[in-house]
């Protein structure tokens, strides 16, 4: 008869958890232990590289040990060239800085083994202490060729893909590969049979999927995750205003997973990050298609990496502001006339029925939603 | 279940014949596979749950080994997984693979300089102009340049995909014979025309079976380091509807397509995939650029909303794509820059999102010189080039100016390449 093995909890230490035989149970670790973590700012969050990011990232205005928080999920987006990259890179160096190892999963855009490099050797040689220590991370290099192969190693992780002491996760430009397999837009006959619908549901369960497996990686493991996507586009037709710039990989399922999200784009003055969602909670509402939340400038310097920039009023500033579109608001569909028919409804006059209250209420919540961001708004 | 030989071409599906006619009526892929719970797949199209449950542990463990045999070809360096390995920093500059030196030189310095070197194995990388640009003529010195040995170039050949007009080897001989490069190389070092292969498709149809299956024969066979498609759009234009909704999402369907199928041949064969594009006009909104941000200034129609909101339609402004397509299209982002000269690369985001970088060739409008009395001569249009993005580092941009006139590099090199002489006059009826 086998004895079990005797399990010491007062010395169970959180590397001997991580090789627990069932992925599904999170590692213990002991109270004490606990609070070293927490003492320890900088085993909590992997530094982008730029300071107040990092500070808006933490919460609290922490610069210290803010940035990527590890057990969660970071989302990067923004047009094509814009930096999100980059970002991924410097904040990998800093991952790697500390003895941390890297993993890098390409999903389109392979990431060329020259850049980053030089971005380690850069980091290198400008922090002497690193250098006489000789020793770094690991980084490693993975391509997903497509949304099956991504699948099977974030929702069926191999037991030695991620080894221990990974801080950082990288998954480079989602929003190719899920494109690829479950199009964004999908458009069928009007009149669409239960496997139409279920077929059309399934992007977003698949991405539901996905950020849960990811979730699920980042807690066991103690790593951070970063996913970079790049845009869509959406129409505004009830603001009157044109297409704007959307994440590439949406929805309720996705949006819920995501404890950060950071939008990377570029202006006349330069280029910028803004912070739209942060610990948990979305800094900008729903409905406002291409508010861009808190804004921290940045710029490159000649030698690649990204610092800080101090722009006075980056995004509203006084150099550059862009009216709105004057195009006319599209009038609702339905005339006066045509409601008399449906009187059962419950109509008034503004072809409004009854359930509509919620919307009518949403529309207010969004006026407040307006003002409080705007009187949050950074010096 | 059918993209599973698209996806996995060598798994052996001979325990689950019997599974794949029930998955694919019901439209079962195979991420859809993977993602989905076992028991609810079985439920869906009546199968046995325990036949199915083997089948997604055999795709899983497929899957995963093909990451890893991949990465592992491609990154000898990069530690299996059983392994740890720490490396240290000298390490990491020394194990470079030596395929991460060569890169595709355009033969003018200041672009090289642009480039960060040349032109990066294992992209897609965009050259969009108007027509009559230069945009055929940049890429067919690319084609000879590719043939050089590597830093240079990659020393391999090159094949040109041409949907618009057949390969100009009229022109590809002058450069040849005349471009200094080539001249003080010996005959044998010389790249040569025999390496320069060319196919043309005139439909969607044949473009994609060409590219799908002929290419990567043949640059198996034929040991090509550089496949110029030139241009991705017009095929698209003349077949694809882009007025209403669906069309553009079949489109965008297409496109992604393409994109994979040439993102695969560039990193599986480490090979350099220029595709040229055409533009079309943008049209912009009478927009007035406020230089100062008081709210008093602005009309009376804004003023009636209060401030705060004011200011937060204007912040949301810069996310429209009116705006920020200015800084990934490679017009606009100049405000010199007059509007009616904005142009948007065509086929649109869906295809931006495919391409690893992109180049930019404008021409200035046409300029007249006044001669005196009644007389304006037409003055040689100036053509710029600019990189917008590439993702082998944010390039600080440089607007390089190609004349054919004494102002070459400094080092006095006459760039051949650029002799007006050879631009497309208006008597050449091959170029559109």
């Amino acid at each position: 008869m086998a004895v079990p093995p005797v399990i010491d909890l007062t010395s169970s230490r959180p590397a001997q958890a991580r090789h627990n035989t069932s992925s599904h149970r999170l590692p213990t670790v002991s109270a004490s232990e606990a609070l070293q973590e927490l003492q320890d700012g900088n085993l909590r969050s992997v530094s982008t590289g730029l300071t107040s990011l990092d500070g808006l990232l933490s919460g609290t205005g922490d610069t210290s040990s803010g940035g990527l928080e590890r057990g969660k999920i970071t989302e990067l987006w923004g047009p094509a060239g814009v930096g999100k990259t980059a970002i991924a890179i410097q904040s990998a160096v800093n991952a790697l800085k500390e003895g941390s190892t890297v993993l890098w999963v390409d999903c389109a855009t392979a990431l060329s083994d020259q850049r980053i490099q030089e971005s380690i050797t850069r980091h290198g040689s400008k922090d002497s202490h690193s250098a006489s220590d000789g020793l770094l991370g690991e980084f490693k290099h993975v391509t997903a060729a497509t949304l099956s192969h991504l699948l099977a190693i974030v929702l069926h992780p191999p037991p030695n893909l991620i080894p221990s002491g990974t801080g950082l996760l990288v998954v480079d430009d989602l929003n190719v590969l899920m494109d690829l397999d479950y199009p964004r837009y999908q458009f069928a006959v009007s009149s669409k049979t239960e496997q139409q619908k279920w077929q059309a549901s399934r992007r977003y369960a698949v991405l539901g999927s996905l950020v849960s497996g990811l979730n699920k990686l980042a807690v066991i493991n103690g790593l951070a995750v970063v996913v970079t996507t790049g845009c869509s586009t959406r129409m505004r037709p009830d603001s009157g205003l044109g297409a704007a710039l959307v994440p590439g990989v949406g929805g309720v399922e996705w949006d819920g997973g995501v404890w950060n999200r950071l939008v990377v784009f570029r202006d006349f003055s330069g280029r910028f990050v803004g912070v739209q969602k942060c610990q948990g909670r979305s800094l900008i509402s729903r409905e406002e298609v291409g508010e861009i939340g808190r804004v921290v400038g940045l710029e490159v310097a000649n030698d690649g990496t990204l610092h800080e920039r101090q722009a006075s009023r980056p995004a509203d500033g006084a150099t550059t502001q862009v009216k709105p579109r004057a195009s006319p608001v599209k009038p609702r569909k339905r005339v006066f006339d045509e409601v008399a028919d449906s009187e059962s409804e419950d109509v008034d006059e503004y072809g409004w029925a009854e359930t509509d209250e919620d919307a009518i209420a949403a529309e207010g919540l969004i006026e407040d939603a307006q003002a409080a961001t705007a009187s949050t708004e950074p010096d | 279940m059918s993209d599973l030989l698209e996806v996995l071409p060598d798994f052996d599906l001979k325990a689950y014949i019997h599974l794949l006619h029930s998955l694919e009526k019901n439209d079962i892929t195979v991420a859809d596979l993977i993602s989905l719970d076992p028991i609810e797949i079985a439920r869906r199209c009546p199968l046995p749950a325990a036949d199915v449950q083997r089948l997604v542990l055999d795709v899983v463990a497929a899957l995963q080994e093909d990451v890893q045999t991949r990465a592992d070809k491609r990154w000898p360096f990069n530690s299996r997984w059983p392994h740890q390995a720490t490396i240290s920093i000298d390490e990491v500059t020394h194990t470079a693979c030596p395929d991460d030196e060569a890169r595709v030189s355009t033969l003018v310095p200041d672009i090289d300089h642009a480039l960060g070197g040349g032109l990066v194995p294992g992209h897609i990388i965009e050259v969009v102009g108007e027509s009559a640009v230069g945009k055929t003529q940049f890429v067919l010195g690319m084609l000879l340049s590719a043939q050089l040995p590597p830093p240079r170039g990659l020393g391999k050949g090159s094949i040109y995909v041409s949907t618009e007009a057949p390969l100009n080897t009229a022109r590809l001989k002058q450069m040849l014979i005349s471009h200094p490069e080539y001249e003080r190389l010996d005959p044998a070092d010389r790249p040569s025309l025999d390496y320069v292969h060319a196919i043309g498709t005139n439909d969607l149809e044949a473009q994609e079976h060409i590219l799908r299956y002929q290419l990567p024969v043949a640059i198996q066979r034929l040991n090509i380091g550089l496949i110029v498609l030139d241009s991705v759009a017009a095929n698209f234009r003349a077949e694809h509807e882009s007025r209403t909704a669906a069309g553009l999402a079949e489109r965008a369907t297409a496109l992604g397509k393409l994109g994979l199928t040439l993102r695969r041949v560039a990193i599986e064969n480490n090979a350099v995939v220029v595709v040229t594009n055409q533009v079309s006009d943008r049209f912009d909104e009478v927009r007035s650029i406020l230089r100062s941000s008081s709210p008093a200034n602005s009309s009376p129609s804004m003023s009636t909303a209060n401030p705060t909101s004011t200011v937060a339609e204007l912040r949301r402004e810069t996310q429209s794509l009116d705006h920020q397509q200015r800084f990934f299209t490679g017009w606009g982002d100049d405000r010199d820059e007059q509007r009616n000269q904005l142009k948007n690369p065509a086929l649109g985001l869906a295809w931006a999102n495919q391409i690893s970088a992109r180049i930019v060739l404008k021409m200035e409008s046409e300029r007249q010189e006044y001669l005196g009395g009644n007389i304006w001569k037409d003055k040689k249009k100036a053509r710029t080039l600019r990189v917008v993005f590439a993702p082998w580092g944010i390039v600080s941009v440089v607007e390089d100016e190609l004349h054919g006139e004494a102002q070459g590099p400094p080092d006095g090199k006459h760039t051949e390449l650029l002799d007006e002489e050879f631009w497309p006059t208006d008597e050449d009826e091959e170029f559109p």
